[in-house]
């Protein structure tokens, strides 16, 4: 994927906007430009500062609202809602007998084992809002007892009458069977119209009854504020001119319509990172890099997310705040270290950084608005890699007298450390946090990262991104050319993609190929609809097939990638040899004759970008003519005057050696010594191991 | 009786290198992300429905002699007593020079070594990997894992033996993998001796290479830092962790406190069994004597020192603060004694398999003994021990499966919440498998998991409620394994708070053949195809007087459902209108 695709469709004029909850960051494409902007979020809403961001980034580029093709929305939204649990009243309608699923969850004190004062977080519906009826399902799907139906429209009529504006409906096996719950959404559209119904098999179509509860409940509670988010956005986009058809970010890395989006809003809660890895992968793509870890760091956490040949690795497990979910994601590590994390000492004298941070409000010391607490960035600027005039290129001054008092008395003096050896040791336990995070991304699943490239943005990565390479003996470090907006270039550049799955547990040699060879025809069927409800045109659309597979007797899966002729019966082998290679490398051994079993196949529909073209510029080449230097300190303790450049002076082929530091608008890039960097024609700043 | 004490050694003063507080913090975390690791694997690989959805396995790290250095979160009982049993292991089996690197070391005896300090018990597989350092042995991963059968008479261990040689093949500590190459005679040996060979294969296939991985990330640290600064690093982490542990029992007023608490209460096996418990605290420094406490029995109750002390280790981590690192210096202001032969230190041959009965008594014993002195740092009883455990032949594959679960119940009030309804309870902490994964892969029907009604203690807190479990076995010739806590003497409040209803076992509940087990724990009990079991579980203690509760509170309970419209009036003093749920008057 390089600029020089003359063949196939132009790339449409694009804005992606990434909301967070300080910053809405947004991005522009327009053939061969792309422009970058960051306003502040409006919390209250949020549609206002976008509608501000696109206003100002069309003022500036001159682009007219008409002439933009395609919007791309990715959002923190879903999880604040319902971390901050202000949401709407919602119902919950499970199997007769089964009414405290939700509450009784796992049951499990992982990890408050030994805190007799910790409490587990009340369920999302209270006990007086949760209902059974009568009905059953096997776990083949077949119906062991009707659907009690005058029990149904009872239990209906009762929450609607508590005041329910949703209604979540799980009943146990309805994965294999979903015809009870479409029942009751049925009889809910005659009994209470006004109120939404969420179907555990319409959202997430597997086993685990508390997870799949879990899930969808988190969905019935968000459906109609998110519902009245994005109508709220399309309006805002329509009276500013942009009719374009717009899309939004999924935990999955693919974006869909409003309209699609909306049915399952869960499907959002991830939607915030994916920018990011997207953005990271297809840009290490045009730069001929297939194995990449990516880290976003920013103001209170970092996720760290692996890629492999080029593709992102989906999971289906994941956490908002403290409620489970079963939603495809692609994978990432998400950690509470970011430039706000604070500093502390446990009982005056053990140092410990985060996971709590000082957020935006009243954000580090440094930031002057009352911070009293020493955070990651603070301790940045004391080493002398921040430029105090020169935060958010010079939108915020940092007070580095503030930030040297603050870490002195609440760190270094009891510690009886000296103020740089404090900085230091900060950041270095952060890095430390940060690298058994990559270690858990790569290390923990037999991947080897020594022959990845880390791929760091977000405002505080390319602080860290060399320091954290080194600590995983990786040689190759890539920054892009406006770090703090790769999440919302992502944006633009995501496929739509809906992955669709069937659960059909199959011995792999066994007699039901028929079976599943069926199930893959139905999936695409799926599929293929699905594309075409979101008007993909036939030429762009991709299929790709892979299947979850286990030995006899495990309930977690390895995901291959499949071919449909591998289910063939003289290709299985094939495919078992694989699995037994994979089960190696994740687990340390395998059972060579031990029957495999197919759990899942799974379908990834895809409605493929035409790629960009990449603003490349020839090279220049020569050394940089540093605008300054400044007493930095490294990491070995030792301070030097090292060269400070700005990185909108950076021309392709430039190179640099370190110690050196590169100021970009928004975010800095630290060059230890040992290291070097190179820009190539995209301006990435490419770091490896070594000196020119 | 011999009584047998355990000295820990008191924290010396020698000077050693400054630690730096940087590079401490790096190493506390990155150990405990290895044992973090240890686990995952496990979990994600392993075929055990009691490993991939309940979590049956803890990890630690350990110093070359056996200490607690970071462990991951776990079943309690299992994490305190990882070193316990390596400790033996070097003194009894494989001192530190007969270790090479590549050894993996496994054993299940409860008797390995002198005295009852090893295995849990036989389904509990202990194994351990050496990691060497510029050719020095400098530390250990350890990795506990519960295992689903080992041949014993029942399934899965289960029934009621009267000596540990009906518990299953026992494994001495033994080199299982010998620098890097399996001992395939041995592993036959294993593998033949159970019915799930297939499961069994897989699980401690899977758990040898687990603990294998973490070794290489505790040796990157040695290499990283090197051994002085790591030594000294370890040896200030473990002195932290005992000097908060001390200031803590420091606040503790000096004195003897003592509590008592039975064991199969009901008069199963000739029971009531008495666990006595004489808590003396001086200065910084706790004895727990159990001198009083009644002989082991011919039953499969009686507890090994190794969990007796992890029992011990777990309530004072509870008692003190939670948020003290996990290490080996948390142990080291306590001392017991625990006279051999008795059900808190079992000797050879007596049977173990259900010891967290008694376990689970011991915490209930130490919160009991202290509430006089530190009422804010216990909690009321909790449930106790509950295994719901099925046998029967799936006609699908005409084989012996087993399915249920370690239940969860009420769990005490604390002084500053009410307590936790339905949840794993104390020194075990399993999770409860999906009911969509047992219908799945067992012949059974689940018809019933709901809180159950008025059985949490009442009380200004008031305890947690337990629940109501009911399930129809489908399969042939099915055996329920059944063991319950408390159901005649009930789980008991503190500082006012009333006792929690107790536990019961019913069979065909609501049908003209409705009958109720004798006893709450016992032999297996022969059902047939069809029928269903229904268990009660316990609720927790209360928390100070009922009538202090605040009405509002009351009332909200009513409204769910936890509290009936009679008990609040009798027990709380507010009438409730059953109707409308409004407060129509207080009786206080």
């Amino acid at each position: 994927m390089t600029g020089d695709s003359t063949a196939g469709p132009r790339p449409p004029v694009a804005i992606g906007v990434d909301t967070g909850g300080t910053h809405t960051d947004l991005v522009l494409f327009d053939r061969d430009r792309l422009v970058t902007l960051k306003v502040p979020s409006t919390p209250d809403d949020l549609t206002r500062g976008i509608a501000a961001g696109i206003g100002e980034i069309l003022g500036q580029t001159g682009v007219t609202a008409d002439a933009v093709e395609r919007f791309v929305y990715a959002t923190t939204y879903v999880t604040n809602l319902i971390v901050e649990g202000q949401s709407s009243r919602i119902g919950l309608i499970t199997t007769h007998g089964f009414r405290d699923v939700l509450e009784i969850g796992r049951a499990s004190r992982k990890p408050h084992i030994y805190d007799i004062h910790w409490r587990p977080a009340p369920p999302l519906v209270p006990r007086k809002l949760r209902r059974t009826v009568r009905e059953r399902i096997a776990p083949d799907g077949e119906v062991l007892e009707p659907l009690d139906e005058a029990e149904t429209r009872a239990a209906l009529a009762a929450l609607a009458a508590e005041g329910c504006e949703a209604i979540a409906v799980t009943f146990l096996h309805a994965y294999a069977n979903p015809a009870h719950e479409r029942r009751v959404a049925e009889l809910a559209q005659e009994v209470c119209p006004e109120v939404e119904v969420s179907i555990s098999s319409d959202v997430v179509r597997e086993f685990r009854e508390f997870e799949r509860t879990s899930t969808t409940v988190a969905n019935a509670f968000i459906k109609r504020s998110l519902q009245s988010h994005l109508g709220t956005l399309r309006r805002e986009l329509d009276r500013g001119g942009v009719s374009a058809p717009a899309y939004v970010m999924r935990g999955n890395g693919g974006v869909s319509t409003f309209a699609s989006a909306a049915g399952v809003p869960v499907a959002l809660a991830h939607s915030g990172p994916m920018g990011g890895i997207i953005g990271g992968t297809t840009l290490a793509k045009a730069c001929g890099l297939s194995d990449i870890i990516t880290l976003d760091m920013g103001g209170t956490s970092a996720d760290i997310s692996l890629v492999s040949g080029g593709t992102p690795v989906l999971t289906g497990k994941s956490h908002i705040g403290p409620y489970p979910l079963l939603i495809p994601m692609l994978d990432l590590v998400t950690i509470g270290a970011g430039g706000g994390s604070i500093a502390w000492l446990e009982r005056g004298e053990k140092l410990r950084v985060g996971p709590r941070s000082a957020g935006s409000v009243p954000g580090p010391a440094c930031y002057g608005q009352g911070g009293e607490a020493a955070t990651v960035t603070d301790c940045n600027l004391i080493a002398g890699r921040l430029n105090p005039g020169y935060f958010l290129a010079g939108a915020r001054r940092l007070d580095t007298d503030r930030a040297r008092t603050v870490l002195w008395e609440r760190i270094a003096e009891p510690l009886g450390l000296t103020l740089e050896a404090a900085a230091l040791g900060v950041i270095a336990i952060s890095e430390a946090q940060m690298a058994d995070a990559m270690r858990l991304v790569s290390v923990d699943r037999g991947i080897d990262p020594r022959d990845f490239t880390l791929v760091a943005f977000g405002a505080a990565g390319p602080l860290h991104a060399i320091a954290l390479a080194e600590a995983l003996s990786m040689r190759r470090v890539l920054i892009p050319p406006a770090p703090g907006n790769l999440s919302a270039t992502g944006l633009i550049l995501a496929d739509i993609r809906h992955d669709l799955v069937r659960t059909i547990v199959s011995d792999l040699a066994g007699a039901e190929r028929d079976r599943l060879v069926s199930v893959l025809g139905e999936l695409l069927h799926d599929a293929e609809a699905a594309l075409a409800a979101e008007r993909v045109a036939a030429d762009r659309r991709v299929l790709l097939y892979s299947a979850d597979l286990r030995y006899q007797g495990q309930n977690y899966e390895l995901n291959l990638p499949i071919t449909p002729d591998l289910l063939a019966e003289d290709r299985t082998a094939t495919l078992a040899e694989r699995f037994h290679e994979q089960h190696r490398i994740a687990y340390g051994y395998h059972l060579a004759s031990r029957p495999i079993q197919i759990v899942n196949l799974r379908v990834t529909a895809l409605g493929v970008m035409p790629p960009i073209v990449w603003p490349r510029q020839p090279p220049s080449g020569g050394a940089a003519a540093p605008s300054e230097h400044r007493h930095v300190l490294l990491p070995d303790g030792t301070a030097r005057e090292v060269p400070i450049d700005r990185f909108v002076t950076m021309r392709s082929g430039q190179r640099l050696g370190g110690p050196a530091l590169i100021e970009y608008p928004g975010s800095t890039l630290f060059v230890p010594p040992e290291w070097s960097v190179e820009f190539d024609d995209m301006l990435n700043a490419r770091a490896e191991r070594g000196t020119f | 009786m011999i009584s047998t004490t355990l000295p820990m050694p008191e924290a010396d003063a020698v000077a050693r290198p400054a630690v730096d507080p940087v590079t401490q913090e790096i190493i506390r975390n990155a150990l405990r992300a290895a044992a973090r690791r240890i686990t995952r694997r496990m979990i994600r690989s392993a075929n055990s429905f009691i490993v991939k959805e309940m979590e049956d396995c803890s990890a630690s790290i350990l110093d070359a002699d056996g200490q607690l250095l970071a462990e991951e979160a776990g079943p309690p009982i299992q994490l305190n007593t990882v070193g316990i049993c390596l400790k033996t292991i070097l003194e009894h089996y494989f001192p530190k020079e007969a270790w090479q690197p590549g050894d993996v070391v496994l054993t299940n005896d409860t008797f390995a070594g002198s005295g009852s300090v090893a295995a849990t018990h036989g389904n509990d597989y202990l194994v351990f990997h050496p990691v060497f350092f510029e050719g020095e042995l400098v530390a250990f991963t350890g990795l506990m894992v519960h295992h689903l059968d080992i041949g014993a008479m029942h399934m899965g261990t289960r029934g009621w033996g009267t000596e540990i040689f009906q518990e299953g093949v026992r494994i001495p500590p033994l080199k299982l993998v010998e620098q890097g190459r399996l001992d395939e005679k041995v592993m036959a040996i294993i593998l033949t001796n159970t019915r799930t060979p297939e499961v069994h294969e897989n699980d401690v296939l899977s758990q040898l290479s687990s603990v294998q991985v973490a070794a290489e990330d505790v040796l990157a640290l040695y290499r990283k830092y090197g051994r002085a600064t790591m030594q000294a690093c370890l040896d200030d982490l473990l002195d932290y962790s005992e000097r908060r542990t001390r200031e803590q029992i420091a606040l503790i007023p000096d004195g003897t406190y003592s509590h008592a608490e039975p064991v199969l209460d009901d008069g199963a096996c000739g029971g009531p069994y008495w666990l006595r418990l004489k808590v003396v605290k001086s200065g910084s420094n706790l004895l727990f004597d159990f001198t009083g406490t009644d002989p082991q029995i011919k039953g499969p109750i009686n507890s090994p020192l190794a969990t007796t002390l992890a029992a011990i280790y777990y309530a004072m981590r509870c008692i003190t603060a939670a948020e003290i690192p996990s290490n080996e210096g948390c142990k080291r202001p306590i001392r017991v004694e625990a006279p051999a032969g008795t059900l808190v230190n079992a000797r050879s041959p007596a049977a173990v398999m259900q010891r967290m009965v008694v376990c689970h008594s011991i915490v209930d014993l130490i919160m009991g003994a202290l509430a006089e002195a530190v009422p804010e740092r216990v909690m009321g009883d909790s449930c106790g021990c509950l295994y719901n455990y099925s046998m029967a032949i799936d006609p699908r594959s005409n084989r012996r499966v087993m399915f249920g679960e370690v239940v969860p119940g009420g769990i005490g009030a604390t002084v500053g919440a009410d307590g936790i309804n339905v949840m794993a309870c104390h020194v075990t902490n399993c999770r409860i498998p999906p009911i969509e994964a047992i219908e799945t892969e067992s012949p059974v029907r689940y018809l019933r998991r709901e809180l159950r009604e008025d059985s949490g203690g009442a009380g200004r807190n008031r305890g947690g409620v337990g629940q109501v479990l009911t399930y129809r076995i489908l399969g042939d010739d099915p055996h329920l394994h059944h063991t319950s806590q408390k159901s005649v003497s009930l789980p008991q409040g503190t500082s006012g708070g009333l006792p929690g209803d107790g536990g019961r076992w019913v069979i065909n509940e609501g049908t003209p053949e409705e009958r109720r087990l004798a006893y709450a724990i016992g032999e297996i009990e022969q059902l047939r195809q069809g029928d269903t079991v229904t268990h009660y579980t316990p609720g927790g203690g209360g928390y100070g007087a009922p009538k202090e509760r605040d009405p509002e509170r009351v009332r909200a309970d009513v409204e769910a459902g936890l509290v009936s419209v009679e008990t609040a009036a009798a027990i709380y003093g507010v009438r409730i209108d059953p109707v409308s749920y409004a407060i129509v008057g207080l009786d206080r």
